[in-house]
């Protein structure tokens, strides 16, 4: 032992992993005392000092939970939501990415790219009313259509996989396509996208995690308790149920289920995205 | 195969001209080689024919058609790239076959012909690989069997070997000659290299910003070039391009056309014995032969290739004799020819 303290980059190693649990323990712990907490009677949880390990009473606050807002609506409303906008969103992006990686030189390129980085400089909820507005003209509100359609067209996304393709596909390769009949589209499905497969999933999970926890657009546009994502129910399970803590631990809890496993299943992908400009 | 002809080829962006006036023609079954320095616009001239490149003014014909205007697929040619751009998701069988499938080929005919290539260039065991498990040669193979499998009117080569370390450089270059011999096929072929130009080619186009400098066989260009570029660029150790100072040659008479101000002598031309006096600066032993950079009595730094067990070494001073008929340019570098040479 006194051998390793003395080497320097074993000492170095040592004290950046600690640190490294002490960051982790920051961001688990309230996960953790979430999920204690959602096990607990209401006194249990307010007692001092306040429990530190699971409890026995899931089952009951589940049962008040279900007799107010039944979770798996919500979950499955968020899903309605989510789904089909991350697909979308994640299409949409490469296919934009793609052209402005592709075609750069060509005429318009320049102000395309810098209208579509323009949309990132401006807080979204700037637009909240117009927003309300036109979706009102369209008879959209109080569906799920704003919350999928014209987020599929996401100035962050199509940035995000302009630099991806720019940097993981280089131009010969287009015109290797090109010499083997492969035109634009046909060059994107079966050239580009197999090759950018990590930064779509880096993108795909992203917009689900962030779509998942919106909060503000849906409060605008859904007004019907039925139509709720997860975030607005856990807001009404707190409003109507506010000193009820563990029955809204468990309700934050399994609305997290979900994100959980996709982030498990997609999580190496999401790294490799994230990375892979940085290796290369 | 086809003969491949530009006429009046010129290209430009906005002000800048960067291929002027390239009339050529490389006939059926020709290994046709640009070579020039960087910027020289070889490549440009390449793409032009590919149709990856816009033409300004002037046409290319690939087999008597003018396809200026044809798309690059529908040409009937195929180009290796210099990084190979292989598809990175796909095996060596795939990779190959990608450009006949999408051109509408049966799968029978398809995989007949990806045999065939892989037969050719010995990948047989590589099918499945992807290009990432590949060394460079192998990719290199892969990128030449992806051209050989669509049966195009003629391969365009831009610098194929140039990303290989030089001992597998050599291998490919023999292997690209044999192929050529095997396939009968109209090859241009890419290269700032001088030593590929002159192994490979049954023709040389050399190349500076933008022109034909000469177009000849290595030969021609070696022992018969037009001016001190082409003299300089042909050639390793380079030709040594002397000025002449009133008709002599650092204080030594020649006999000079008038108008020479350069004598062009290539460093294995000179004999050693009594006449011209330098001093050997440098030696650079590369085992058979020696280079030895040497000083003339006016200055003028030249090159002296010698051979043998009793070579001079650093510091000496050494009397060579000059060859029966140097090259002699004139003030703008031109070459000045004998009448009737």
């Amino acid at each position: 032992m006194k051998r390793y303290w003395r080497n320097r980059e074993a000492r170095g190693n040592l004290i950046l992993t600690l640190l490294m649990v002490l960051l982790s323990a920051v961001f688990v712990l309230p996960l953790f005392w979430t999920a204690v907490f959602a096990t607990h009677t209401l006194q249990e949880v307010f007692q001092f000092p306040p429990p530190l390990w699971f409890g026995d009473q899931i089952a009951v606050n589940y049962s008040r939970i279900e007799a107010v807002f039944p979770p798996f609506r919500p979950i499955l409303n968020s899903l309605i939501v989510v789904l089909p906008k991350t697909i979308g969103l994640v299409l949409v992006s490469a296919l934009a990415g793609y052209g402005l990686a592709r075609y750069v030189g060509r005429p318009g390129h320049k102000f395309l790219l810098a209208m579509t980085f323009a949309t990132l400089f401006f807080p979204p909820s700037l637009a909240l009313i117009p927003f309300f507005l036109q979706m009102s003209w369209l008879g959209w509100l109080n569906t799920f259509w704003p919350l999928i359609v014209p987020a599929m067209a996401s100035g962050f996304g199509v940035i995000w996989m302009y630099t991806y393709i720019g940097s993981a596909i280089p131009h010969e390769l287009y015109e290797a396509a090109e010499m083997d009949n492969s035109g634009p589209l046909a060059t994107f499905v079966f050239v580009v996208l197999p090759i950018i497969r990590p930064g779509l999933a880096a993108l795909g999970v992203w917009t689900v995690i962030s779509t998942w926890n919106d909060f503000q657009l849906p409060l605008v546009v859904l007004g019907d308790g039925t139509k709720f994502t997860v975030p607005l129910a856990l807001t009404m399970l707190s409003r109507t149920h506010f000193s009820d803590t563990p029955a809204v631990m468990l309700a934050t809890l399994i609305g997290l289920v979900p994100v959980f496993i996709l982030f498990a299943l997609l999580s190496r992908q999401f790294i490799a995205g994230l990375t892979s400009g940085a290796v290369k | 195969m086809s003969s491949i002809t530009l006429n009046a080829l010129h290209k430009s962006y906005g002000a800048l001209d960067v291929i002027r006036d390239v009339n050529l023609q490389v006939d059926e079954g020709e290994f046709c080689i640009f070579v020039g320095p960087s910027g020289c616009g070889k490549s440009t001239l390449l793409r032009m024919i590919a149709g990856l490149e816009t033409i300004t003014s002037g046409e290319v014909r690939i087999g008597g058609d003018v396809v200026n205007d044809v798309a690059p697929a529908d040409r009937g040619i195929a180009m290796v790239f210099q990084s190979y751009a292989l598809y990175p998701h796909m095996t060596v069988a795939q990779n190959m076959s990608f450009g006949l499938r999408r051109t509408g080929h049966s799968r029978q005919e398809t995989a007949a012909r990806v045999a065939e290539a892989a037969g050719i260039l010995q990948l047989g065991a590589l099918m499945d690989r992807k290009p990432a498990h590949l060394s460079g040669g192998q990719r290199q193979r892969v990128a030449i069997g992806r051209a050989i499998v669509r049966q195009p009117r003629a391969f365009l080569f831009d610098e194929p070997l140039s990303n290989l370390d030089a001992e597998l450089r050599a291998q490919m270059r023999v292997e690209l000659g044999q192929l050529h011999k095997r396939l009968g096929a109209t090859m241009i072929y890419v290269t700032h290299d001088q030593v590929e130009a002159m192994t490979l080619g049954d023709k040389i186009v050399v190349l500076r910003d933008g022109k034909v400098e000469q177009v000849g066989s290595p030969d021609q260009l070696y022992t018969d070039p037009d001016n001190t570029f082409v003299a300089g660029f042909i050639g390793s150790p380079r030709m040594n391009l002397i000025d002449l100072h009133d008709g002599t040659l650092s204080g030594h008479e020649i006999a000079a056309p008038p108008n020479a101000r350069i004598i062009g002598i290539r460093p294995e031309q000179f004999g050693q014995g009594r006449g011209l006096e330098a001093t050997v600066m440098v030696v650079e032993n590369l085992g058979g032969i020696s280079i030895l950079h040497c000083a003339l009595s006016d200055g003028q730094a030249i090159l002296v290739e010698a051979r043998g067990e009793d070579r001079p070494t650093q510091g000496a001073r050494i009397g060579l004799t000059l060859p029966a008929r140097p090259l002699f340019f004139d003030e703008a570098g031109n070459r000045l020819r004998e009448a009737g040479a």
